[in-house]
């Protein structure tokens, strides 16, 4: 039991490590910003992958959960003199509150769960397409509320005065934090029972699995990870805008898990590191002339195109890394089936 | 209010037409084809083709030059992945959108144009007091002539019963005989015909192309198409006709404090037909999972 325990935990650790490696040497390398700005793609995509690995359900609105949280640590971080010269309309809780920063990532991912919990028990009822479009309705809603509230977020315009404390080491540990939290919930009960209503929702229910509450339970554990990736993105650039948390950004997550291979965490991971590394070597080529204007881009929609060709699965198919198996010797397969270990089942060859 | 009643009316078949382009492929093949923004941007680009022809010339040429491009798109990048998983199909076409639209930055440069194709259309004709712009009444004819000659060519040609008989049910369809690539190129090529229609009628409207000019265009025809009902190409024409109606209605009726937010309720109250009625407006309980 321990060993196999073991086993399952060796998915994340690997995945973790092999994140380390790579953001560590490129950083090393002077690649900050762009490893930065990995980071925290790596946690927006583990956290959309929190609910649609394990749902099923592809969800559009995911982004609107990350602008919230980037919305809400910002308010509580920006210093309060230069809040009351910012935002003078906001309402009097947020416009003295100063709780310090890591009060401000708690706060924001718990009205962010808050609202997911809310806007869940009705989007979850839904399945398929529908439960689609809805996310995407939600997107619409939060951007259209973002950008008109303006004595919250100052309007269509950008919020700037934002500290800029989003460094490699923090987004690193909070993209650990973040594959910890969604290995934690595949592993749980709930995580489960979620999946198999993703196999067969009917055969599940008929097992007794309700699967409105676990969908909700997905949403929200997976937009309090949006959230703490709103937070490290609005910390690292120091200003946002409604638009930042368009569909534009909903596309990039959504490629980057699919690439991956959207059933597996690893592949989530995966095709973020892909994805970023495919991206900076083509904006080298065009700042080096070799791709006009714009041409990196349609590069990496052909890659994406020829990637989904060669595994409609993504990267992974779906797999995670695993230790290397022990195989049976030969010996003991030329012994017969009953000379082996109970529970040892004999693979074909 | 006359003239508001025609706002509706030519936005809500607008709508209509963009959302039937989506629900056939949506049919036949069950992929919420994200490209359609891209044939409609290559619609609108082909407006702006050089040479000095009369504009009928670049109405057709912009037409069957997105049925063009809807075949291709289908060969190219669709047909090697049939049978793959929805979230496959669905990146594969968000790809397409982000690579054709870096394309048309590339060729034509990223900024808005200007584009006036249709100047006789450009005025307004007085009624009962209120005056209507001729672009409405050129949209509202356009639409309901184009979905009058596609019901009967769904009805009535042997192409058009296959189309409906894969939309059904595309296994059982094949089983009868019915060819999986022609009925998919069928529906794609269909597809086309209402992007480059929609786009011209878009750009007549606005009078204005940029490369990004599909996104709003395929997100609205989506959400028309699933609150219609999925499947239901009749679904998909109604849900377009509500959500244009809305668009006009609401803004209208709300006060002047709420006018920001109305894209928000737009969508709020998308998301309750949803709620109430999962299968969409004219699907019926059927269309659910089967056993």
């Amino acid at each position: 039991m321990a060993a196999r325990r073991f086993g399952a935990a060796f998915a994340p650790a690997a995945t973790i490590v092999a994140l380390g490696i790579v953001s560590f040497l490129a950083a090393g390398l002077g690649q900050k910003d762009t490893v930065t700005a990995m980071l925290i793609n790596v946690v927006l995509v583990v956290g959309l992958w929190i609910f649609v690995g394990n749902s099923g359900i592809l969800s559009f609105g995911h982004i609107a959960f990350m602008a919230i949280g980037a919305y809400l640590a910002s308010i509580l971080t920006i210093p309060v003199t230069t809040r009351d010269f910012l935002l003078p309309e906001l309402p009097g809780i947020l416009s003295g509150a100063d709780p310090g920063a890591a009060a401000a990532l708690l706060i924001a991912i718990a009205v962010t769960a808050a609202f997911a919990f809310l806007v869940g028990l009705a989007l979850m009822r839904m399945s398929g397409i529908g439960a689609g479009i809805a996310t995407l309705s939600l997107l619409v809603i939060v951007t259209n509320v973002l950008s008109s509230w303006s004595a919250l977020t100052g309007g269509g315009g950008t919020l700037t005065g934002i500290p800029v404390t989003t460094d490699v080491t923090t987004a690193f540990i909070t993209a650990a934090g973040a594959i910890v939290v969604a290995f934690l919930f595949r592993s749980s009960p709930t995580g489960r029972r979620l999946r198999a209503t993703r196999e067969d929702l009917v055969a599940a229910r008929a097992l007794g699995v309700r699967h409105v509450p676990v969908r909700l339970a997905a949403f929200v554990v997976s937009a309090a990870v949006m959230a703490a990736g709103g937070w490290l993105y609005a910390h690292y650039l120091g200003s946002i805008s409604a638009e930042s948390f368009s569909f534009q950004t909903t596309f990039l997550v959504i490629a980057m898990l699919v690439v991956g291979g959207s059933y597996s965490l690893a592949g989530a991971v995966l095709g973020v590191v892909a994805v970023t590394a495919l991206t900076e070597a083509m904006q080298h080529l065009e700042s080096a002339g070799v791709l006009g204007a714009g041409g990196s881009t349609g590069v990496l929609a052909a890659a994406v195109i020829l990637v989904l060709i060669w595994r409609p699965r993504g990267l992974s198919q779906g797999r995670e890394p695993r230790l290397p198996a022990r195989r049976p010797r030969p010996k003991a397969l030329e012994a017969g089936v009953a000379d082996l270990p109970a529970g040892h089942e004999q693979t074909a060859p | 209010m006359i003239q508001h009643v025609f706002d509706a009316a030519s936005l809500g078949a607008l709508y209509a037409v963009m959302a039937l382009g989506v629900a056939l492929v949506f049919g036949v093949m069950r992929l919420m084809n994200f490209a359609y923004g891209a044939l409609i941007m290559i619609g609108g680009s082909l407006l702006r083709a050089p040479g000095g022809a009369p504009w009928p010339v670049y109405v057709l040429l912009s037409i069957f030059g997105v049925c063009l491009a809807a075949l291709a798109m289908e060969r190219i990048a669709f047909r090697p992945l049939r049978g793959a998983d929805a979230s496959t199909l669905l990146v594969t076409s968000f790809a397409l959108v982000i690579g054709l639209e870096a394309l048309a930055s590339i060729l034509l440069g990223s900024r808005a144009k200007s584009v006036n194709i249709l100047p006789s259309l450009s005025g307004s004709v007085g009624l009962l007091g209120s005056s209507i712009a001729w672009i409405d009444i050129a949209t509202i004819v356009c639409a309901v002539a184009l979905m009058v000659a596609f019901s009967a060519f769904l009805r009535f040609s042997p192409l058009g019963m296959q189309v409906r008989a894969a939309s059904e049910d595309f296994r059982m369809a094949r089983l009868l005989g019915v060819r999986a690539n022609r009925v998919i190129a069928a529906a794609f090529a269909a597809s086309g015909v209402f992007a480059g229609t929609a786009a011209v009628l878009l750009v007549a409207q606005t009078g204005t192309l940029t490369p990004s000019m599909g996104l709003t265009p395929v997100l609205i025809a989506f959400v028309a198409t699933v609150i219609g009902g999925m499947g239901s190409l009749y679904g998909a024409a109604l849900g377009g006709a509500v959500l244009g109606i809305l668009s006009v209605a609401l803004p209208a009726a709300l006060p002047v404090g709420a006018q920001p937010y109305r894209n928000a309720m737009i969508f709020t109250i998308v998301i309750l037909i949803l709620l109430v009625r999962p299968q969409g407006l004219v699907g019926n309980a059927i269309s659910g999972e089967r056993i």
